[in-house]
């Protein structure tokens, strides 16, 4: 950011912004610790036994009774909670009664597709959202805008779903030039595991096969994943724009003469994009944890169709480690986007975040 | 870059909106809402789609050629015909009975879910605000505690620990719904609260449960009405999406989530199986969208500004 007029001016600043963030870090611990107990409650008031689901047919009592005292679940609920709390606090998530093979372990085998995935759909919404809204916003109630907003409509309105299974019937059923799905084709040699994204991994290999058919296989996910986004981005970034175009400081900038470019990019863009950061970020959130329809059509291993499969065996320990993973993230994201707001906006840095929380 | 925009607050941002507190929206009657809803076509047409929908809901099932339920395995599969406009499925289920029988599962889902969350949202939010200090952290920290909490996983804990069901799945629907309700009330029972007109009651002593409801949340009402419009869509998208992956209506139920997913395996020889009920759900929560958005330009002064300043700029 530049210099500050006066000295004192940025240490009452910067003393703003400590507080803001201690009070933002406190906060986060608190959401944690009620997110735990939330999970933890409605994990043991359902009347689904998992046990009974996990053994099936062979689920004599006294089997049944077995494996409950095996698991732990035979305590009492407030012995349980504490144990599950210790566990927590050394990052110990339990073992997955569907796998059983540590939680943690789990997700962090199926987390990286997840991020991969919504990623990309992030950045392609980025891509596209952005100047569509703009331009949109430039050339009101012209052809354009008309055909902006219409596909900004059908991004609100389409069942993700159902998009997946039209792209998949076009582009894979009758045209095939897409992926049935999964992130990389049978006889593609997976990249050494470094961080879990193929892109990334491939990169660092210097393994071009292997990039090129990881990116193939992304592109009709993150199309359906990025929609709605898209479509978010596109309305938000057009109805700030026309907001701040409407506002005096841009007149004068026009009545100086600064040419159009400058007037829209420089004047306008930074401020209309401000509220559109939050949008950002709660997007972001929302494609990391509903990744969950993308990735069941497209057989995509990421975190949501681990929840499906923990939630159909009643999974508890692992359906909690899903929530906490997206909570956390969660949190993170946003911490990210007030950060960035008081990066960006000197008038929160002013004090006047009081309000804005 | 910093100085330029201090100088300059745009009030498209919080900070400075609330700035200027106290300046009630203007109650708006029924007929000059209609007015701004018949300036847009697009919003007309969004209400004609809404109340056909809401139509089918209530006498589709009466209408249907059909019974949506009735299997007959050697008419399987057939491509769409004069018998049979939509085709059948794949256990000769006729889709078009099928498709006009699920308004009634999808339309009602959408009104229940935010009617819940509509009600949870005023009951915290306008409390919170109206009380403010402790009462007002406290609410506000649990709603965001539910906000934090993803909302589909949610439901499908739900859904696998109390039996996969559509009421299961509204259920939980709701529950992570409400807390973006009570945030909004809270926002605007905040700057009404400040209006001349409450302090005015407040000092002729009149009650504070009274004044909440009386001249308070009438006032409140507007954005919620707007927002609860466009969620109407969402919700749907969301039920249907539950039910897709088998957390919500179970088949045979004629559910347009559940006839999608029981149709995704001929999915390229059958394509009708699934095409008309993916564009029932489109169109009818693209029906809620755009008279949600028809609804928020007619009930927001701000857009009415924006849309005179364009007027005069083109004159």
């Amino acid at each position: 950011m530049a210099a500050m007029p006066k000295a004192p001016r940025v240490s009452a600043q910067w003393r703003n912004v400590g507080r803001i963030v201690a009070r933002r870090l406190g906060l986060s611990v608190f959401l944690l610790i009620g997110i735990t107990t939330m999970t933890f409650v409605l994990s043991h008031v359902v009347p689904g036994d998992p046990v009974a689901t996990m053994l099936g047919d062979r689920g004599t009592p006294r089997e049944i009774a077995r494996m409950r005292s095996q698991l732990g679940l035979d305590r009492p609920l407030p012995l349980q909670y504490a144990s599950y709390l210790w566990n927590l606090a050394h990052l110990r998530l339990g073992t997955s009664i569907r796998t059983r093979r540590p939680v943690l372990k789990d997700l962090a085998d199926y987390f990286p597709a997840t991020l991969e995935l919504s990623t990309c759909a992030l950045l392609l919404s980025l891509a596209l959202g952005i100047p569509l809204g703009i331009a949109s916003a430039l050339r009101r109630d012209r052809p354009l805008d008309h055909a902006a907003r219409l596909f900004s409509l059908g991004g609100v309105s389409m069942p993700v779903f159902w998009l997946a299974l039209v792209l998949l019937a076009l582009c894979y059923g009758r045209w095939d030039i897409l992926p049935a799905g999964g992130r990389l084709s049978d006889f593609t040699l997976p990249p050494p595991h470094v961080t879990g994204l193929l892109l990334v991994d491939s990169l660092l290999a210097n393994d071009w096969v292997a990039f090129r058919d990881a990116a193939w296989h992304l592109i009709a996910p993150s199309i359906c994943l990025g929609y709605l986004t898209t479509a978010t981005l596109a309305r938000q970034v057009r109805a700030q724009m026309l907001e701040v175009l409407n506002q005096d400081y841009i007149r004068m900038a026009r009545g100086l003469g600064l040419s159009e470019p400058v007037v829209i990019l420089k004047y306008a863009l930074k401020n209309a994009m401000l509220p559109v950061i939050t949008v950002i970020g709660l997007s972001y959130g929302s494609l990391l944890s509903g990744a969950v329809l993308t990735e069941t059509i497209f057989s995509w291993p990421g975190i949501g169709r681990y929840a499906v499969g923990s939630s159909i065996s009643l999974d508890f320990p692992a359906l909690m480690g899903v929530t906490l993973l997206i909570a956390v993230l969660y949190g993170v994201v946003n911490l990210c986007v007030d950060l960035l707001y008081l990066v960006l906006d000197p008038r929160i840095r002013d004090g006047a975040a009081r309000e804005i929380e | 870059m910093s100085r330029q925009s201090t100088r300059h607050p745009s009030p498209s941002t919080g900070a400075s909106r609330k700035g200027t507190p106290g300046k009630p929206r203007p109650r708006q009657q029924p007929s000059r809402v209609w007015q701004g809803l018949k300036r847009n076509p697009l919003s007309v047409v969004g209400l004609v789609v809404v109340v056909f929908f809401l139509l089918l809901a209530v006498v589709g099932p009466y209408l249907t050629p059909y019974d949506p339920t009735a299997q007959d395995l050697r008419a399987a599969l057939q491509p769409p015909s004069r018998a049979h406009f939509f085709g059948t499925d794949s256990l000769g289920c006729d889709v078009f009975s099928r498709v006009i029988a699920g308004a009634r599962y999808s339309v009602p889902s959408g009104f229940v879910v935010v009617a819940a969350a509509v009600i949870i949202g005023l009951l915290i939010g306008s409390v919170a605000g109206f009380a403010g200090g402790w009462t007002d952290e406290i609410l506000m920290r649990v709603t965001d505690l539910f906000l934090a909490f993803p909302s589909l996983i949610l439901a499908m804990a739900i859904a696998g620990a109390l039996g996969p069901s559509l009421p299961n799945a509204l259920a939980a629907i709701a529950v992570t719904w409400w807390p973006a309700y009570a945030r909004l009330v809270r926002g605007e029972v905040l700057r009404v609260k400040q209006a001349q007109y409450v302090e005015a009651a407040r000092a002729l002593g009149v009650t504070p449960a009274r004044i909440l409801w009386v001249h308070v949340l009438p006032n409140c009402m507007a954005p919620v009405v707007v927002a609860a419009t466009l969620d109407l869509g969402s919700v749907i998208l969301t039920a249907a999406g539950l039910s897709f992956i088998g957390f919500g209506a179970q088949p045979p139920e004629p559910e347009w989530g559940a006839m999608i997913n029981a149709g995704r395996a001929y999915l390229g020889s059958q394509a009708w199986i699934i095409a008309f009920p993916g564009l029932a759900v489109l169109t009818c929560v693209m029906g809620f969208n755009l008279f949600g958005d028809g609804l928020r330009d007619a009930l927001d002064p701000r857009s009415v500004r924006n849309q005179g300043s364009s007027a005069s700029k083109n004159a």
